[in-house]
């Protein structure tokens, strides 16, 4: 069944190659509809990103198909890993991903890796920070590595992934960094129902670990107060530039929350090809300009091949360091 | 008077011909999307979001407000008229919603839920103009041991209510709880039975059990009336509104149940679902004829329909006020603002005053606009029930389908529907009431997370759940709700006996 | 009230039981979470079995199997006409189960077509096909439409057409 759709829809592009070469494929690709797919609830960091990819390259005409955003949330990502392997070889699917895509199959959370996805592009990328409520008895990141170190039960942690995840992971790197022993002990809640800067702004926990763009609005309007980034350097303006980053508070440790997009397994080259042409596009606009800025993200753009040496690179990197803290 | 002046400038944005028309047109999109099983609110507003960036903030606000308010409205239509909910919130309608409909009295279930939905959004709005700080500053007290205690007593209440036997009340309570443990487990991540099944560790949808135990279930159950010939089609038709006596019955639920609903809503992940159960349960506590309830009793339609557009707008306060969204479709909403470049939060108000209090005034206005849309659309939706219903089933089962896939996009899920709807008819064959074990799959998730989290940040200290006045009060109305009716059945007993043995 | 003489509480609470240990013995079998305290994970489903045992045991202790049996032979006595309504139920199970196999592979008009069809054929006869037909097509392509073009809610398309 599936070889005689294969050769089908070969049977097809090729006649339509030879009829006119290049409108060819845009015939046959975009679909009317592509669906975009933040694997998480709606109001978070991969949501927002996908939103903004798709509301720019609508705007800028660069693609004119519908591209609904899907939100499909769970298990810190894996739920949709899971449901794009469902989709194999299917083209109309594209899914934004960060750091636990790595990380959720280092830890055993799910089978699948980036290596059962079609890398499409590197876009941006974004910090973590580390967030309290405005009268916390907390004023600098030391202040709770210590008190961790004195007593790994003593400090909560909040995140919206699940236990495993980036949220999780990130601030326990820069625990480990900080010298905290014990990391396997430290209590880290997980918020998966979107309630968890409800819950930052109510105190029920101590601290936060969420990424910068998340919270860069309450931190302006001076409901909560955040106690480090984990750029090598100060970014964004206003209340935000003062933010120190986690090494000039003397730990020596960097995280950077890389944002791209990525296709079902086996995407077919024709949809990978496109895509990486609109998004080349994209990055260029000053519409796509101005959301980074608006949104407090650097730029990190890079296209299908390098982004896929990047994840491998950086597979190897976190592999290292999830064997290090868990034993895993 | 700020607020007054305020509102009167949000009056003067929202009442524009273009954004009256705009609030109309969402209106209706929204009625539409709030019917079809599976499709609520949420999609609505996403859908939207495409066709809003070209709008400006204030306009894409208020369609969105329109399609929000117009799906809550539209929801309860096809609970009424075909026993299957257009989305959770709409869960309660039928209860006794379908029961009026097959009493013949579908014109006064629909008139009394358009008016219900009216009065219950109008005081949610006039609460919400007046008290938006101080309930933004309850919502975030809500920690951890708040949230699960309020899981409690939502569940506890079912379940000592159900009719019947109260040990079969807990074995169907059991069963939802089993099936909320489905998924992947935020606290750990363990997969717990998943069984291998990939589709299934997202867990299952509660909407997805909704729609099994009652379309699937509805369906099997009617092959009986089919073949007694009992049932047959409504041919005629009377206008659509309510008596009186309706009135009478319903004026005091509805207006109850608009302020509960409306702080259950402001809670960030509690919701309308919630929020419309807790109310129905509430009114068959206070009802004086408890043995109508779920048998077409109109103030246990009215009370509902008034809680979940209450709690609709309720949702609405913590993203305006503290810039968190509490509801899916407040999520929706808010990456719409924070796309055109607007911060929802505390300095909204006084950044943005135009699109804050346009918003506002447009909640009052969506609602009035949308009553006097579904008096009318009524009376041409009554008329599916001229369909014969050896036709209606299979276009109801199709529905049903449909809605379960465009909620998860897997066809694993019809399997689910299949087993939930046979699961349905065994289950009243053999007496085990269906509702606790359909809230039960609805809070038992959050309330086993939530119990979770606060176990974890006390340090493994249950007194944590007793600590704050918010959770005493909650510990007393689930003890409340436990005792009450045993003690009432008690009574009642003996009463009995005294007539029995003079 | 006591003129009842069968009920299914036995049966119910056999089933309880077995459900109760069936979902607890898994839950006990699932692997060690990577964080936090083990038990903490599958508490809430440890209990839940337990309760289902309790209940079980206190159904079957409370009534007894004689009127599950009596009810079983009721069951099987009933007029021919229930019987009947129960193959009707059984049939629309088979039909579901086989939409649900068909539904990514033929597409959502061509597989709820079929579906409508043979359902309106199960409950109003054969000899309205005609009619079945025409319903079931109207159907199935104005669902399709409705969410596919005007709610942009993806339902699998016709095959080899995409």
């Amino acid at each position: 069944m599936m070889k005689l759709k294969k050769l089908f829809t070969g049977a097809v592009v090729a006649t339509a190659v030879l009829i006119s070469t290049n409108s060819a494929i845009a015939a046959d690709y975009p679909p009317h509809t592509i669906n975009m797919v933040a694997p998480s609830g709606a109001g978070g960091g991969w949501d927002l990103t996908i939103r903004t990819v798709a509301k720019t390259l609508k705007d800028t005409g660069i693609v004119e198909s519908n591209m609904p955003v899907v939100n499909r949330p769970g298990g810190g990502g894996a739920v949709n890993l899971a449901y794009m392997q469902t989709q194999k070889g299917k083209g109309d699917l594209i899914s934004v991903y960060s750091p636990p895509i790595l990380l959720t199959n280092l830890t055993g959370l799910t089978q699948y890796s980036y290596k059962d996805t079609t890398p499409i592009a590197r876009l941006i990328t974004d910090y973590a920070a580390f967030v309290v409520p405005e009268n916390s008895k907390y004023k600098s990141i030391k202040q709770i590595m210590d008190a961790l170190k004195a007593d790994p039960k003593s400090v909560k942690i909040g995140g919206a992934s699940a236990a495993g995840s980036m949220d999780h992971i990130q601030f326990l790197l820069v625990a480990k960094a900080a010298g905290v022993e014990n990391l396997r002990q430290i209590d880290y809640i997980s918020f998966q129902d979107g309630s968890l800067i409800a819950q930052a702004l109510g105190g029920h926990v101590d601290i936060i670990s969420t990424g910068l763009g998340d919270v860069a609005g309450l931190v302006e309007s001076g409901k909560l107060h955040a106690l480090a980034q984990t750029a090598d350097k100060r970014i964004g303006t206003g209340l935000i530039a003062e933010i120190p980053t986690v090494k000039e508070e003397g730990i020596d440790v960097t995280f950077e929350n890389w944002r791209g997009l990525f296709g079902p397994k086996d995407m077919p080259e024709e949809a990978v090809n496109y895509w990486r042409d609109a998004l080349q596009k994209m990055v260029e606009t000053t519409e796509w300009k101005a959301a980074l800025k608006r949104n407090g993200w650097d730029n990190a753009y890079q296209d299908n091949q390098q982004f896929t040496t990047f994840l491998a690179d950086t597979n190897e990197q976190y592999k290292t360091l999830i064997k290090e803290v868990f034993g895993r | 008077m700020d607020i007054l002046t305020n509102l009167m400038n949000g009056f003067g944005v929202a009442l524009q011909p273009y954004y009256l028309f705009l609030i109309l047109v969402g209106g209706i999109l929204g009625t539409v999307i709030g019917m079809l099983p599976g499709l609520g609110p949420a999609t609505g507003v996403a859908i939207l979001l495409p066709m809003t960036f070209s709008m400006g903030p204030t306009a894409s606000l208020i369609i969105m407000m329109g399609v929000y308010i117009g799906a809550m409205f539209g929801g309860s239509r096809s609970s009424i008229l075909i026993n299957t909910p257009g989305d959770g919130a709409a869960l309660a309608a039928t209860f006794d919603g379908y029961p009026m409909a097959m009493k013949g009295r579908a014109e006064a279930a629909l008139a009394i839920s358009a008016i219900a939905s009216l009065i219950g959004g109008t005081i949610a709005a006039v609460l919400m103009t007046l008290m938006a700080e101080p309930v933004a500053g309850l919502a975030i007290k809500f920690g951890p041991a708040e949230y699960f205690l309020l899981m409690v007593a939502a569940l506890s209440m079912t379940v000592s209510m159900s009719k019947g036997n109260m040990l079969k009340g807990f074995l169907s309570m059991c069963i939802g709880l089993a099936i909320s443990t489905v998924g992947i487990d935020g606290q750990s991540g363990l997969q717990r039975f998943t069984f291998g099944v990939l589709e299934l560790q997202t867990g299952i949808d509660f909407l997805v059990v909704i729609i099994g135990i009652y379309a699937l279930g509805e369906v099997f159950k009617s092959f009986r009336t089919l073949s007694e010939g009992t049932k047959k089609a409504q041919t005629k038709f009377k206008k659509i509104w309510i008596s009186k006596e309706d009135w009478q019955r319903s004026k005091w639920p509805i207006l109850r149940s608009a302020p509960i609903g409306f702080i259950i809503g402001a809670l960030p992940g509690a919701g309308g679902t919630m929020a419309s159960l807790m109310c129905y349960n509430n009114e068959k506590q206070l009802s004086k004829n408890k043995s109508e309830f779920g048998h077409g009793a109109i103030e246990g339609l009215a009370a509902p329909e008034s809680a979940n557009n209450a709690a609709s707008i309720g949702a609405m306060i913590p993203m305006l006020s503290l810039g968190v969204p509490g509801s899916g479709t407040t999520a929706v909403m808010m990456g719409a603002l924070l796309m055109l470049g607007i911060q929802p939060g505390p300095l909204l108000f006084a950044q943005h005053p135009d699109t804050a209090w346009g918003l506002i005034a447009s909640m009052f206005v969506a609602n009035v606009v949308l009553a006097i849309v579904n008096i009318p659309l009524a009376g041409v939706l009554v008329r599916l029930l001229a369909i014969p219903p050896k036709v209606l089933y299979p276009i109801v089962l199709s529905l049903a389908f449909v809605g379960c896939y465009a909620i998860s996009a897997s066809v694993v899920d019809f399997y689910i529907l299949i087993i939930l709807g046979v699961a349905g008819v065994i289950m009243a064959r053999v007496d085990i009431p269906t509702s606790p074990m359909i809230l039960a799959a609805i809070v038992g998730g959050q309330m086993e997370q939530s119990f979770r989290q606060g176990y974890r940040i006390s340090n493994q200290d249950l007194s944590t759940f007793m600590d704050s006045s918010i959770a005493q009060g909650l510990l007393v109305v689930t003890l409340l709700s436990v005792l009450l009716p045993i003690i009432g059945a008690i009574r009642a007993k003996r009463i009995e006996k005294k007539i029995v043995t003079p | 009230m006591s003129n009842i003489k069968y009920n299914w509480d036995g049966l119910t609470g056999l089933f309880s039981i077995v459900f109760g240990l069936a979902y607890g013995g898994y839950a006990y079998s699932l692997p060690q979470p990577m964080f936090g305290n083990p038990l903490e994970a599958i508490f809430l489903p440890l209990a839940v079995s337990a309760i289902s045992i309790f209940i079980g045991v206190l159904l079957i202790l409370t009534s007894g199997f004689t009127p599950s049996l009596l009810a079983i032979k009721a069951l099987l006595n009933e007029s021919p006409q229930r019987k009947s309504d129960r193959r009707k139920i059984a049939i629309t199970c088979i039909i579901c189960v086989l939409y649900a196999m068909l539904f990514e592979h033929a597409g959502y008009v061509i597989s709820t077509f079929l579906f409508m069809f043979s359902m309106l054929t199960v409950t109003c006869g054969k000899t309205f096909w005609k009619k079945s037909a025409l319903i079931s097509i109207i159907f199935a392509g104005g669902i399709f439409i409705t969410f596919n073009e005007m709610l942009s809610v993806n339902l699998p398309p016709f095959p080899f057409f995409n």
